[in-house]
């Protein structure tokens, strides 16, 4: 019998998810359990599993389509069974009230090709069938052919496509004609950019920045090099900010309306560069997890990232954010607040100094800059500089977190 | 310019040809008495002796086999295999004598081989009667493979095969022999000559080039004067000589047009037009709007009866119909 499978909600989070990729096509059999799609959700790529079994018969969604949870997303049937299409009918006959609210919010199931809706660019990221001539123009010119329209309704394009395309000027896309290319962003893409500009809209920020001596942590990370246990610098500094946080709880605050949320979890998030862009896996509970276990939960989770495989539920949740890009060399920055946190902190490079003892005399240590970015909204200035104080001393005394 | 026939084009090629080369022979069945099944090498016994042209017993391997050794020896022998289909029987003599000797030879031994091999369908021959095979001889580096099918390039296409030194297998379309076409007279008619790897560019058009050989691309020129009717341009390319092929002209075409149909009349599978278009993909993919078109038989023994026959042969409308389809960019 026919049956159609929906998306399932796979994160707390979860409203909807862009199909980046099907990772079965009709005819295929697929099992409970098997991964069927590259899904795009709020924070993350994951694998979608499918639901139940049997033998593809339809999909009913397109790549780059955005599918909201609970909508159906393809048709299975049983071994041995043919798929017609009128099998479909009689699930839509008998609940045609259910249907009808859905339809605005969700794209229709079955795609029966609307002639407008077809001629239309193909969004982006989705499969489309272009001839090898019309791309060499395309890229000639400048252009993406994704967002050139083909003359047949859900056709290939072809060079006039192409030409019409550039004669009508309005499409063309910024650039066009130059040397360049144009490249449409991704969904994480979007998603970095409306975050970065909504936190830099909504937050009065101010920058507090501060040199800490990192011989103590320095030391620390040897020690446990020397038990073969790796422990990230980012770690040690997570594990830290957990405990400074749960010092300074003005800090672990996000502000809702007129109320200051003060959080009683704290989840510290580190920001990690990955090929599709920045993520940022979050430490649940760093302050009530040792050292070792935030390591370990932190590594895991860049390693998933890496892999475009970290879960929405990683990702979300963050009470205050580490961004580190000392390994660049870079000594101060002041980075973006990941909205709705309250702060975020800014981790420099390793640097030789030379700095008086007691005695005056000079004593090469090693040191890196903390710049704390805070919204001046949820606190003042003072306070914020009593966190990063305590941040610091943390890092100048290792022990301090026992 | 004559108006003559293929018939009469051959006919005149080794009359005037064996009259200026002593060592011009031919061997095949009834080619001497009769003049030939299709009349092609009428008076030429007369003319020059029995000794130069061999009426043989019906033993293909025997008169190929005695034709490469006459080749290596000295004459320049024309086997003609009466209905190419038959070529299967001298197919040893061909493929690892002829094709290989001059080459294993280190160049001391010629092959100045000509096969005559009358091909195609129509007129329910049936299936022993009406093959096409020269992807076959495409295949086999050695060989020249030419299918000129307009009377011009039927003369001067034979004179040149009966010049070179390599082994030419020579299609003739056993349809064609009464096809009529200008042709020089007087004293260029007898020296004008028609080189191998050059194509003839039979009609021009900007919206599709079709490549066709032999009786494929007499319709396709009609299919592309109808398709002109539909506002439809179609350039349309005679080959002439399949190997070597003049790729220069098909690609200068589809550098125009952009979009492309090969035809063969032999069955699709494994022929000349797959060959032709994987070529024309590895030199101009970016030239390309569209996937590039066959047009050739069915995949099946050629039937007798003339209603199933005309369905397996690539006739006007098929061509018509692979020019909509590569112009469809559903």
């Amino acid at each position: 019998m026919a049956r159609k499978m929906a998306l399932p909600k796979i994160g707390v989070n979860m409203t909807e998810a862009v199909i980046a990729k099907w990772l079965v096509k009709p005819g295929d059999t697929v099992n409970e359990g098997d991964p069927i799609i590259e899904a795009e959700t709020d924070k993350s790529t994951q694998e979608i599993y499918a639901t139940e079994g049997g033998i593809v018969a339809k999909l009913l969604a397109d790549e780059g389509e955005t599918v909201e949870c609970y909508t159906d997303i393809m048709v299975l049937i049983d071994e041995g069974e043919e798929y017609k299409e009128e099998e479909e009918a009689p699930v839509k006959a008998e609940e045609p009230k259910a249907e009808e609210p859905k339809v605005q919010a969700a794209p229709p199931a079955a795609p029966a090709p609307v002639p407008a809706q077809a001629a239309a660019p193909a969004p982006a990221g989705a499969r489309v069938r272009v001839s090898p001539l019309a791309k060499k123009i395309a890229r000639e010119n400048g252009i993406d052919f994704h967002i050139v329209p083909p003359a047949v309704p859900g056709g290939r394009i072809v060079k006039n496509d192409v030409l019409n395309f550039l004669a009508n000027g309005g499409g063309a896309a910024p650039g066009a004609g130059e040397n360049l290319d144009v490249i449409p962003m991704s969904p994480m893409r979007k998603i970095i950019a409306a975050r970065m500009t909504q936190s830099t809209l909504e937050k009065p920020c101010v920058g507090l920045v501060t040199t800490a001596d990192a011989t103590a942590l320095l030391a620390l990370r040897k020690k446990y090099k020397e038990k073969g246990i790796k422990v990230s610098m980012d770690a040690i500094l997570a594990k830290m900010a957990a405990k400074a946080l749960t010092i300074h709880r003005n800090i672990n605050t996000v502000l809702e309306g007129n109320d200051l949320l003060v959080k009683r979890d704290v989840n510290v998030g580190v920001a990690v560069d990955t090929e599709k862009g920045l993520m940022v896996p979050v430490v649940k509970n760093a302050d009530q997890k040792s050292l070792l276990e935030v390591s370990e939960n932190l590594s895991a989770m860049v390693e998933d990232a890496q892999a475009s495989r970290l879960s929405a539920d990683n990702m979300g949740g963050g009470t205050f954010t580490i961004t580190n890009l000392g390994m660049f060399g870079v000594e101060e920055f002041g980075p973006i607040i990941n909205p709705p946190e309250c702060c975020i902190l800014g981790v420099g490079a390793l640097k030789k100094e030379f700095v008086p003892d007691e005695n005056e005399k000079p004593k090469l240590t090693t040191t890196f800059k903390m710049n704390l970015v805070f919204d001046h909204r949820i606190v003042d200035g003072a306070p914020a500089a009593r966190f990063l104080k305590t941040l610091k001393e943390f890092v100048e005394m290792p022990e301090l977190l026992i | 310019m004559a108006v003559i026939t293929v018939r009469q084009a051959l006919n005149d090629a080794f009359k005037e040809e064996m009259k200026i080369d002593p060592t011009i022979i031919m061997m095949g069945c009834d080619i001497g008495v009769r003049g030939g099944p299709f009349g092609i090498t009428l008076d030429l016994m007369n003319l020059y002796g029995k000794d130069r042209v061999i009426d043989t017993p019906i033993s293909e391997p025997a008169f190929v086999g005695a034709c490469v050794g006459a080749a290596a020896t000295g004459l320049r022998p024309v086997a003609e295999v009466l209905y190419s289909d038959w070529i299967t029987l001298g197919m040893d003599q061909l493929v690892n004598m002829a094709a290989k000797m001059r080459y294993m030879f280190g160049g001391k031994v010629h092959m100045p081989l000509v096969v005559r091999a009358p091909f195609g369908a129509g007129g329910g021959i049936a299936a022993q009667h009406s093959q096409s095979f020269e992807a076959w001889f495409n295949h086999v580096p050695g060989f020249k493979v030419v299918a000129p099918i307009e009377p011009y390039d039927v003369k001067g296409m034979m004179k040149t095969a009966l010049r070179d030194d390599n082994p030419v297998i020579f299609f003739e379309h056993k349809r064609s022999y009464q096809l009529k076409g200008e042709v020089p007279d007087g004293e260029e008619g007898e020296t004008y000559t028609v080189p191998f790897g050059k194509a003839a560019v039979r009609r021009e058009g900007t919206d599709v080039t079709i490549v066709a050989y032999s009786m494929m691309a007499i319709r396709a020129k009609k299919a592309a004067e109808e398709l002109a009717k539909e506002g439809i341009s179609c350039e349309v390319i005679d080959l002439i000589s399949l190997l070597p092929l003049d790729y220069d002209t098909v690609m200068n075409s589809i550098g125009k047009t952009n979009r492309v149909v090969v035809c063969q009349e032999a069955n699709l599978r494994g022929g000349m037009a797959g060959d032709i278009v994987s070529e024309i993909i590895d030199r101009g993919f970016d030239l390309l709007d569209a996937p590039p078109v066959r047009v050739g038989a069915l995949n099946v023994p050629m039937p007798y009866n003339k209603g199933l026959e005309d369905l397996c042969i690539p006739d006007e409308q098929k061509i018509k119909d692979a020019v909509y389809k590569v112009l469809d960019n559903k």
